[in-house]
């Protein structure tokens, strides 16, 4: 009886194994081509070159649509199926994708034109029209509609050539054209409101296959238009390891070859193990410590500068990301246009004969608004270090969703926040520091004349080297009046196997995915 | 007995709508806006107007709830606020995952509690019962996240036997199957070891043994089958702590299954999915406990008399 | 008159039944030694839970961070090391005492109390009343605990008061069953049968002498449901549902610092051996209450 209990459960298991096996079918299309690798790094003779890179993310993309999601892993799988405009390079400089050339007859208009003979993945030509089509798709889109708001029209001049014009001269326009929201899908997708659910694009990747919760196959496509950044590797795989140790885990047994975001505790055994390599780059993501200039007594700038020197940057990032990044010194990440270092410094004296100045001499009591736990953690540093300059203050947490409501309310007092920007700095300064964005997303409040005058100058400036200059000057003046205490900027970390080749990291993390190989 | 399952099939139908309404009541005092979700951070204030207005949350709870059951009945459970794909396509694609790993775990329970429980029985009270007892409850003591660690980093990282994670072939689901498996191993045990004695004292053991029929065999041939009863319907409860366990083993082993699909759904606020998702693991853990009850009653023909 | 005396008179039959009931069930947990065992590690942790602010100080010790004494190994300072916040260790898992037995034992009320009751009317009015509360009950079941505890802190938002909520009516079905059955177990007795011909009422009736005399099983299903919870709870906090920072609960400790467990093992080490122990001990003691009071077991 017993004996036949067990066999019949050992049957049962092997069955359930295969099922399980046959649950993964689509992506078993080539398991031929992905076990052996999986394990060759062991072997001892020369390997054939690998032709499957796995990339680990640490959370499922939303969707194939590149106008149906706005976040970054989603990002990386649009990036390889389709082409854009333009796009950034490492150094989040703006440079000509699809685009041929570029001029503007006045300051509103825009005519791009763009390259000849580029091929999407089923074999039709790119032209004007997809570009017209997918432009206008993207601004109905709800996940990424907000990103061509400023355009008015887009129309077809011939083939090859578009005219974009905009509501205002508006001097961002070119990095709008970089996000993955304004990919260019073949004229007739799927109309606005539906998602392209077997994206056709013109990209280096064809799509294979996606497992949710699983894995992103990708192949190589071979009549990819720009011979110079022509995938490497036959295939791209990318898995969903939620778990950071797990993903960490993968890369030493070599189940994964590219770790997007490296957990930061495991940063020194990547870099310790020979078979690996580890890449860092300071992200977009600034934290930082707002002090809402409505509440007293921190329309008095003495205050808001006296914080500025109270807290030490490094311990916060420390607790915070295990010192995985930078310190902040400005309102912005360096990465940005015209960005320039604040002159704050660790300085517990100067902080408490500002208070002194300021009247605070014999201490101040606040109130620190958090959520969740990493900023939970922040305030608790920060709440450690004005303790020490006699300003002593409570922490409230809140849920997230009613945080920011109450945040952009005005409720709060001082509390801790991080923001990523986009890549133009005027889709981050303007936010935070106009005006007429008290209520929205200007969290200090900050209502300066000077500041909004500076802001719209600059916004509305088309020479490049005019415009670093005006943002250098606005970085140092808003310094000056301390509206925030920047924290930190945290690091993009990847692993990755150190026989691969062409890893490379943007402030975004991940970049050019297309070019990596054995 | 036809009756009998017919009317078992029937007692589920009202659990299953108590499930949905219950569920759909909790959910909808989840905190956040769903339009404004689905739209993101930077949406204007007119189209989350627009959204709300027209996906109809501005509608009293009840209305909303009606709404859902109408769809659900005709087999739609909805869209995801986050992905905007189907409920019914996501979960069709997930669960399969889950229960191969589910049932896996519980034939892997069984294999290791029965002959634990069958020889504490026999010796009772030796040190064999106590220690197989213990080993058993520390399987149930130890939080299945930080076993599921702890074996890939033993199995995966230093010996190298099994993946890490992910979900390649039957390789990948023995160490996800075997943390699941710990979780459970205490109760079955538990239950064969005591159905067991209370079995073994039993008269016609005692006949048997007196026939002069060897110890060993009275226990295979007499004692088990009528011990393994009881354990059965132990089986089919610890199901339901299984597809909860799921929730983490899947997150620790990245298998894509329904488990952290609601975990996730929910740390998104994508209340749909969520909605979906324990509707289905509701439906897997009742279906399952029928089909117990089913094969119960096909083995003792007792229960079956109190419900006909 | 007579009535009252016969009242008083079967009380303490009760009584006199229940102290010698008592005393023969702990002489046979006496000979457990698992059993004993549990209880000596249980014990301990309730003095633990009880004097903790006499062996480390809560604010300075098991709350504060201190950056320059972060991720520092067991020594003579910090017995069990430091955490990432530079916090002892052992302060915290002391004071962590507190919190998840706390919260084990009251959502295990909390569902003792409602599904107790529920249980008790079922099982002693039965009929339409049972079936109708026993449904409702199906219902609650259909949802495996864990799942229904994580929909609820989901919705309700994480608090220590939400965990104990959402733990404690995840198992009210549980205990509205085993109560039911041990209330229909002694119903038809003869004290039960006494009591009412004097004229009790109901409600008497269930709380003076249904409930005392079916406590056994409830006592043993208790047990094993606190430690249950507390494995619950770590769940949630795997989860991020959990007690949240800084407040010192074990499976929250297990859980914030499972990204260190390869290079600071120690950090996820004491406190996953804090919850093995006490779950294990109540299992234990668990386990050897049912056997004690099984006497077909013995």
């Amino acid at each position: 009886m017993l004996k036949r209990i067990l066999s019949l459960m050992l049957v049962l298991m092997l069955v359930l194994g295969a099922l399980s096996g046959c649950a993964s079918t689509p992506a078993a299309e080539e398991p031929a081509a992905e076990e052996p690798a999986a394990e060759e790094p062991a072997a001892e003779e020369p390997a054939p070159v690998k032709d499957t890179i796995v990339v680990a993310l640490s959370a499922d993309i939303t969707s194939l649509d590149p106008m149906g999601h706005n976040d970054t892993k989603s990002e990386k799988v649009s990036f390889l199926v389709f082409n854009r405009l333009f796009r950034l390079n490492t150094d989040f400089e703006v440079v000509p994708d699809l685009a041929e050339s570029w001029e503007q007859p006045t300051p509103e208009e825009w005519v791009i034109k763009i390259k000849e003979g580029v091929k999407f993945h089923d074999g039709s030509d790119l032209t004007a029209d997809d570009v017209v089509y997918s432009l206008l798709r993207s601004k109905e889109m709800p996940k990424v509609q907000q990103v061509l708001s400023e355009v008015a029209s887009v129309e077809k001049v011939d083939e090859y050539t578009v005219k974009v014009t905009t509501n205002t001269p508006f001097a961002p326009f070119l990095y709008t054209l970089v996000h993955a929201g304004t990919s260019i899908v073949p004229e007739n997708a799927a109309p606005a409101g539906e998602e392209i659910s077997d994206p056709v694009g013109s990209g280096p990747y064809t799509f294979k296959d996606w497992q949710s919760g699983d894995k992103v196959t990708l192949e190589k496509f071979d009549a990819y238009f720009d011979a110079d950044n022509m995938g490497q590797t036959q295939n791209i795989v990318f898995r969903i390891i939620p778990e950071g140790t797990s993903r960490t885990i993968a890369l030493e047994t070599g189940e994964v070859d590219v770790v997007d975001e490296l957990e930061t505790i495991d940063i020194a055994k990547v870099e310790e193990n020979p078979d690996l390599a580890l890449l860092t780059k300071p992200s977009t993501k600034l934290d930082f410590f707002a002090m809402n200039s409505e509440k007293e007594p921190f329309g008095n700038e003495l205050i808001r500068q006296a914080f500025n020197y109270a807290i030490d940057k490094e311990a916060v990032m420390e607790v915070a990301i295990n010192g995985a990044g930078v310190i902040a010194e400005s309102i912005m990440a360096p990465s940005f246009l015209g960005y320039t270092p604040g002159p704050y410094s660790y300085d517990p004296e100067k902080a408490k004969e500002l208070l002194a100045a300021a009247g605070y001499g014999d201490g101040l009591d606040i109130v620190i608004w958090a959520s969740g736990d990493e900023r939970k953690r922040i305030a608790e540093v920060i709440q450690a270090y004005l303790l020490d300059v006699g300003v002593t203050s409570s922490i409230e947490m809140f849920e997230w969703g009613t945080y920011i409501d109450r945040i952009l309310a005005g409720e709060a007092q001082t509390f801790v926040l991080a923001w990523t920007s986009n890549p133009d700095p005027d889709a981050t300064l303007t936010p935070h520091y106009f005006s007429g964005n008290i209520g929205g997303m200007n969290f200090s409040r900050t209502n300066d004349p000077a500041i909004d005058d500076m802001l719209k100058v600059a916004r509305e400036e088309l020479d490049l080297a005019k415009r670093k200059a005006l943002y250098e000057e606005f970085h140092t003046y808003v310094m000056e009046k301390a509206p925030i205490v920047p924290l930190f900027v945290k690091s993009n970390v990847s692993g990755a196997n150190a026989g691969l080749k062409g890893v490379e990291l943007s402030p975004q993390g991940l970049w050019n995915i297309e070019k990596i190989h054995y | 007995m036809t009756k009998y399952i017919l009317r078992r099939i029937l007692m589920m139908i009202p659990v299953m709508l108590g499930v949905t309404l219950l569920v759909f009541f909790i959910i909808s005092l989840t905190p956040g806006d769903a339009a404004s979700m689905i739209l993101g951070q930077e949406a204007t204030e007119e189209s989350i107007a627009e959204l709300r207005e027209e996906m109809g949350l501005n509608d009293p709870t009840i209305v909303q709830y009606v709404r859902y059951m109408g769809d659900l009945f005709q087999g739609d459970m909805g869209n995801s606020y986050a992905t905007g794909k189907t409920v019914n396509s996501e979960i069709a694609q997930r669960f399969p995952n889950t229960f191969v790993l589910t049932v896996s775990a519980i034939f892997l329970s069984v294999l290791i509690s029965i002959p634990i429980g069958v020889v504490s029985a026999t010796r009772q009270y030796s040190i064999f019962d106590n220690v197989g007892m213990i080993i058993a409850l520390v399987g149930i003591s130890m939080p299945s996240f930080w076993t599921g660690l702890l074996l890939i980093i033993a199995f995966s990282l230093k010996l190298g036997w099994f993946p890490s994670g992910g979900m390649e072939g039957f390789i990948s689901l023995i160490l996800p199957a075997f943390t699941l498996a710990i979780a459970s191993t205490a109760s079955i045990t538990r239950t064969t070891r005591s159905s067991m004695l209370e079995v073994i004292r039993q008269d016609y053991i005692n006949t048997a043994k007196a026939k002069g029929v060897t110890r060993n065999v009275v226990i295979r041939k007499h004692a088990l089958k009528n011990a393994l009863i009881p354990a059965i319907t132990v089986i089919g409860l610890e199901f339901g702590i299984l597809l909860g366990g799921a929730v983490l083993t899947e997150t620790v082993f990245s298998w894509p299954g329904i488990g952290r699909l609601m975990v996730e759904s929910i740390q998104r606020k994508d209340t749909p999915m969520v909605l979906g998702s324990v509707i289905v693991f509701a439906l897997a853990f009742s279906v399952v406990n029928l089909i117990i009850d089913i094969l119960y009653a096909f083995i003792d023909p007792r229960i079956k008399s109190n419900y006909s | 008159m007579s009535n009252k005396s016969e009242v008083i008179a079967t009380e303490n039959l009760i009584k006199t039944k229940k102290r010698s009931q008592s005393a023969d069930v702990w002489r046979r947990l006496k000979k457990s030694p698992t059993a004993m065992i549990g209880l000596a590690i249980i014990v301990l942790f309730l003095f633990m839970a009880l004097f903790a602010p006499l062996i480390a100080d809560y604010d300075d010790e098991a709350i504060k961070m201190n950056v320059r004494e972060r991720l520092q190994p067991p020594s003579t300072t910090h017995i069990f090391g430091t955490d990432e916040f530079g916090r002892d260790i052992f302060a915290r898992i002391v004071w962590g005492t507190r919190i998840s037995l706390f919260v084990g034992l009251i959502s295990v009320s909390i569902a003792l109390s409602i599904g107790g009751f529920l249980g008790a009317i079922a099982g002693y009015y039965g009929g339409r009343l049972d079936n109708a509360i026993m449904r409702v009950l199906d219902v609650l079941l259909a949802i495996p605990t864990i799942l229904l505890a994580i929909t609820i802190v989901a919705a309700l938002g994480a608090s220590v008061l939400n965990l104990m909520i959402a733990v404690g009516v995840s198992n009210i079905p549980g205990f509205a069953r085993v109560v039911r059955a041990a209330v229909l177990s002694v119903k038809d007795e003869e004290f039960i049968e006494a009591a009412r011909a004097i004229g009790a009422n109901d409600f008497i009736i269930i709380v003076r002498h249904v409930l005392p005399n079916s406590m056994a099983p409830i006592i043993v299903f208790a047990t094993l449901k606190v430690a249950s919870s507390i494995m619950g709870i770590s769940s949630l906090s795997f989860i991020g549902l959990g007690v949240q920072p800084p407040t010192p609960e074990w499976g929250s400790m297990l859980a914030g610092g499972r990204a260190y467990i390869r290079d600071y093992m120690y950090i996820v080490m004491f406190p996953g051996l804090a919850i093995v122990m006490a779950v294990l001990s109540l299992n234990l003691i668990g386990d050897g209450l049912r056997d004690a009071l099984d006497p077909k077991l013995k």
